[in-house]
C-alpha cells in the first residue's frame, strides 16, 4: 500500500511557500481514485512526493512500509503534467527507454513498450518522432511511459488538462482499460472527471486532505452538509470551503 | 536505445569527426616540423586541447540539458550514472577517442614508451573530464549559462595559468609547447597532477549521479556540489605536485634518460637519441668530412659527438640531428658544437656561446656550405670570416688565436 504520513513540503529558497502541512493519506489499493483540489492546492506536489520524484521535507512516504526512494521508484509510476518528448527519438524508442530507465532489461523494455503503445492507441505513431506529437498524443505517450514500467501504483497528474473534449473522452476511454494492483490516482481540478469508472475521491485543499472516501460517500457527504443542489461541484466547493470529512 | 541509435541521437556521428578535424588542424600546426621524438611531438600536438576541451564541454552542456530534464521526469530506478553513460557514451567516450586519434595523427608518432602513453592517456582523460564538466554544468545551470560556462571553465583550466607558475595546475597546453625538446620529458609530477585533476572531475561528476536524490536537488545545490568536485580536483592535483616537487618551484619538465644509440665506426664516436638512430651513418660521414678539412688546416680533429650530452662539460661536442635537418644543417651543427666546446675550454665557462663570426669562420674551414652560413648569419659576417680564414695559414693562426686555450684542456675533442 502506498501511504503518506505527516507529509510536509514547502517551495522557495527559504521554504517559506508551504504547500503541504501534515498530510496523511493512503492510496486505496486496486481502486481508481480521483484526487480533487483547486488550482494550487498541492495536488501535483502530492503526486511528486508519492512517486519519489521529490523528497518530503517532513513526514514520509512508504510503499508496503518501506520509505526508500528507489523502492518507491520501482513500485510507483508517475505521469507528470508536462510530458517531455526527447528530440530525435521515435515514440517507440522513447517508451522503450522509459522502460529501461525503470529497470527493465532491454528485451523486456522492447516487449513492454509495444504493449504500452498499443494500450494508449499510439501504435500508428510508434515510428513517428516523439517531438512531433500533438498535445493529446503527448499525454498518451506519457501514459505509455508510465505503463511500460508495470508498476503497482499509477499516478497521473492532470492527464486531461488542456485537452479538447474529444481528446479528453479518448483519454478516459484508454484509462478505463488500465489497471494497477496498488491503485490508480488521477489528479484534477475538475469535478467532471468523476466518471463512472472512479471508485474513490480524495479532496485536498490548503495543504491538507479534506475528504477521502468513495464516490457515494462524497455525494452523501454533500447531502449531510446541506448541499441541496445535488451538484458535485457544490459538494466539492463545500469541502474545500471547510467541510472536513 | 541501440548503440547505433545512440551514436546518431547524441550527435556523436557528426560531432566526433569535428573534434577529430579540429584536433588534427590545431595539432599539425603546432607540431610542424616533426622532430621524430614521440614525446615532444605528442606534447606539442596536445595543444589541440585548448580548443577541443572547451568545444566538448560546451557541446555536452548544450545537448545534455534537455536530456537531463527528460530522464528526471521518468523517475529512474537505475543508477543515474548508468543512465547517463548508457545514453551518452558515444560522446563521452567518442570525443576523447577522436581527440587521441587526432593527436597521434598530428604528431605522426605512435606511442611506444611509457611517457608517450602517459601523454596520450592524459589527453584522453582531459577531454573526458571536459565532457563530464559539461554534463555537470547542464544539471547545475540553465542551458544559456551552462554552455558558455562550460567553455570558459575548460578554457581557463587548459590554458591558464602556466605550468611553471606553482601550485595552480593546468593541463598540457600552450605554455607546455616548451615540452619537450629531445633532451627532456614531462615530469611525473606534471603528468600526475594533471591526471588527478582530470580523473577527480570525471569521477566526481559521474559520482554525483550515484545519489538517488541528485536528479531532484535544486540548481544552487547542484552548482555547489560541482564547485566542491572541481575544488577537490584542483586541490588534489596541487597536493600531488607540491609533494613531488623537490625545489621551490614546480618543474614541468625534467631530463630525458633514454639510452642513446651510439656508433664508433670511422674513428668517430657518434651518439644520438634513438629516434635519430637511422642518421648515425650520415652524421659520421659529415664529421669525417669536417675532420679532413680541419686536419688540413691544423685544427684538432673531432673524435666524438653527442646529441644533448647533458650538463655541458668542457670538451663535449654537442650537436643536433633531427629528421628534418639536411646534411648541411648537420655539418653546421657539428661545427657549432666544436666551436662551443673550444670556447668553453678556452674561457672555462661551459655556458659560453661562440659569436656568429667564430662559428662562421670554423664553418668555412670545416666545409659548411657558404650559402648555409650566409642564410644563418648574413653575407657580411661570412665575408669577414672569409678574410680571417682565407688561407690554410690564416686559418691556423685564427684557430690558435681565437679557439685554442693555453694548454689547460687542449687535445682531441
Amino acid at each position: 500500500m502506498l501511504s503518506a504520513t505527516g507529509l510536509g513540503f514547502a517551495y522557495g529558497r527559504f521554504r517559506s511557500d508551504v504547500v503541504l502541512d501534515g498530510l496523511d493519506w493512503t492510496v486505496a489499493p486496486g481502486r481508481r481514485t480521483v484526487l480533487l483540489g483547486p488550482n494550487g492546492a498541492g495536488k501535483s506536489t502530492v503526486l511528486k512526493l508519492l512517486s519519489g520524484y521529490l523528497a518530503p521535507r517532513r513526514g514520509s512516504v512508504t510503499y508496503d512500509g518501506i520509505s526508500k526512494r528507489r523502492h518507491l521508484h520501482r513500485h510507483v509510476a508517475w505521469m507528470p503534467q508536462l510530458v517531455t518528448p526527447l528530440k530525435g527519438l521515435t515514440v517507440e524508442e522513447q517508451v522503450e527507454y522509459a522502460g529501461w530507465v525503470a529497470g527493465l532489461s532491454s528485451k523486456d523494455s522492447r516487449t513492454h513498450a509495444s504493449v504500452a503503445i498499443e494500450a494508449v492507441r499510439l501504435d500508428d505513431k510508434a515510428q513517428a518522432r516523439a517531438d512531433a506529437l500533438s498535445g493529446g498524443q503527448l499525454r498518451r505517450l506519457g501514459l505509455a511511459q508510465a505503463l511500460v514500467r508495470r508498476s503497482d501504483v499509477l499516478l497521473l497528474d492532470e492527464p486531461t488538462a488542456g485537452l479538447d473534449p474529444a481528446q479528453t473522452v479518448n483519454f478516459r476511454e484508454i484509462l478505463r482499460n488500465v489497471h494497477a494492483p496498488g491503485g490508480i490516482v488521477v489528479s484534477t481540478h475538475q469535478v467532471s472527471d468523476l466518471g463512472d469508472d472512479v471508485d474513490h475521491v480524495a479532496v485536498i485543499a490548503d495543504g491538507r486532505l479534506r475528504f477521502d472516501g468513495t464516490v457515494d460517500e462524497f455525494v452523501t457527504h454533500g447531502r449531510a452538509r446541506g448541499v441541496t443542489s445535488g451538484s458535485l461541484v457544490d459538494v466539492f466547493a463545500d469541502i474545500v470551503a471547510g467541510g472536513l470529512h | 536505445m541501440s548503440p547505433a541509435r545512440a551514436i546518431v541521437w547524441t550527435g556523436a556521428a557528426w560531432f566526433c569527426p569535428i573534434v577529430f578535424a579540429v584536433g588534427v588542424y590545431v595539432g599539425v600546426g603546432e607540431v610542424a616540423p616533426r622532430s621524430g621524438y614521440a614525446v615532444g611531438d605528442l606534447a606539442a600536438a596536445s595543444y589541440q586541447l585548448s580548443l577541443v576541451g572547451p568545444l566538448v564541454a560546451a557541446y555536452t552542456a548544450f545537448r545534455f540539458s534537455g536530456f537531463e530534464r527528460f530522464v528526471r521526469s521518468l523517475v529512474p530506478v537505475r543508477l543515474g550514472t548508468v543512465v547517463v553513460l548508457r545514453a551518452w557514451w558515444p560522446v563521452v567516450l567518442g570525443a576523447p577517442m577522436s581527440s587521441v586519434l587526432a593527436l597521434v595523427l598530428a604528431a605522426g608518432a605512435v606511442p611506444r614508451d611509457a611517457v608517450s602513453w602517459q601523454i596520450v592517456g592524459l589527453v584522453f582523460a582531459t577531454v573526458l573530464a571536459c565532457a563530464c564538466l559539461g554534463l555537470g554544468l547542464a544539471r547545475a545551470l540553465p542551458v544559456a549559462l551552462a554552455v558558455p560556462a562550460a567553455a570558459a571553465i575548460a578554457y581557463w583550466w587548459l590554458v591558464f595559468p602556466g605550468a611553471g607558475d606553482g601550485v595552480l595546475l593546468r593541463n598540457l597546453n600552450a605554455g607546455f609547447v616548451v615540452c619537450c625538446t629531445s633532451a627532456t620529458v614531462p615530469s611525473p609530477a606534471m603528468l600526475g597532477g594533471s591526471a588527478v585533476v582530470a580523473v577527480v572531475v570525471t569521477l566526481g561528476v559521474m559520482g554525483l549521479w550515484l545519489f538517488p536524490a541528485w536528479p531532484s536537488v535544486g540548481r544552487p545545490a547542484a552548482a555547489a556540489a560541482l564547485v566542491v568536485v572541481c575544488a577537490a580536483a584542483f586541490v588534489g592535483g596541487s597536493v600531488l605536485v607540491e609533494s613531488s616537487s623537490t625545489g621551490p618551484t614546480f618543474q614541468a619538465i625534467e631530463r630525458r634518460t633514454t639510452a642513446k644509440a651510439c656508433s664508433d665506426r670511422s674513428d668517430v664516436a657518434v651518439c644520438v637519441w634513438p629516434e635519430n638512430a637511422s642518421r648515425v651513418g650520415t652524421v659520421a660521414r659529415q664529421v669525417v668530412a669536417v675532420n679532413t678539412r680541419f686536419e688540413r688546416a691544423g685544427f684538432d680533429r673531432i673524435t666524438a659527438v653527442e646529441e644533448d650530452p647533458g650538463p655541458r662539460s668542457i670538451g663535449t661536442v654537442e650537436f643536433s640531428v633531427h629528421r628534418w635537418m639536411s646534411t648541411a644543417d648537420v655539418k653546421y651543427s657539428v661545427v657549432a658544437g666544436y666551436t662551443r666546446a673550444h670556447l668553453a675550454c678556452r674561457t672555462g665557462d661551459v655556458d659560453a656561446e661562440p659569436s656568429p663570426l667564430e662559428v662562421t669562420a670554423a664553418g668555412l674551414v670545416g666545409g659548411v656550405p657558404r650559402a648555409e652560413l650566409t642564410r644563418r648569419f648574413g653575407a657580411d659576417t661570412v665575408a669577414e670570416a672569409s678574410r680571417a680564414v682565407g688561407s690554410i695559414a690564416a686559418a691556423r693562426t685564427w684557430y690558435e688565436r681565437e679557439l685554442v686555450a693555453d694548454g689547460s684542456c687542449g687535445g682531441d675533442r
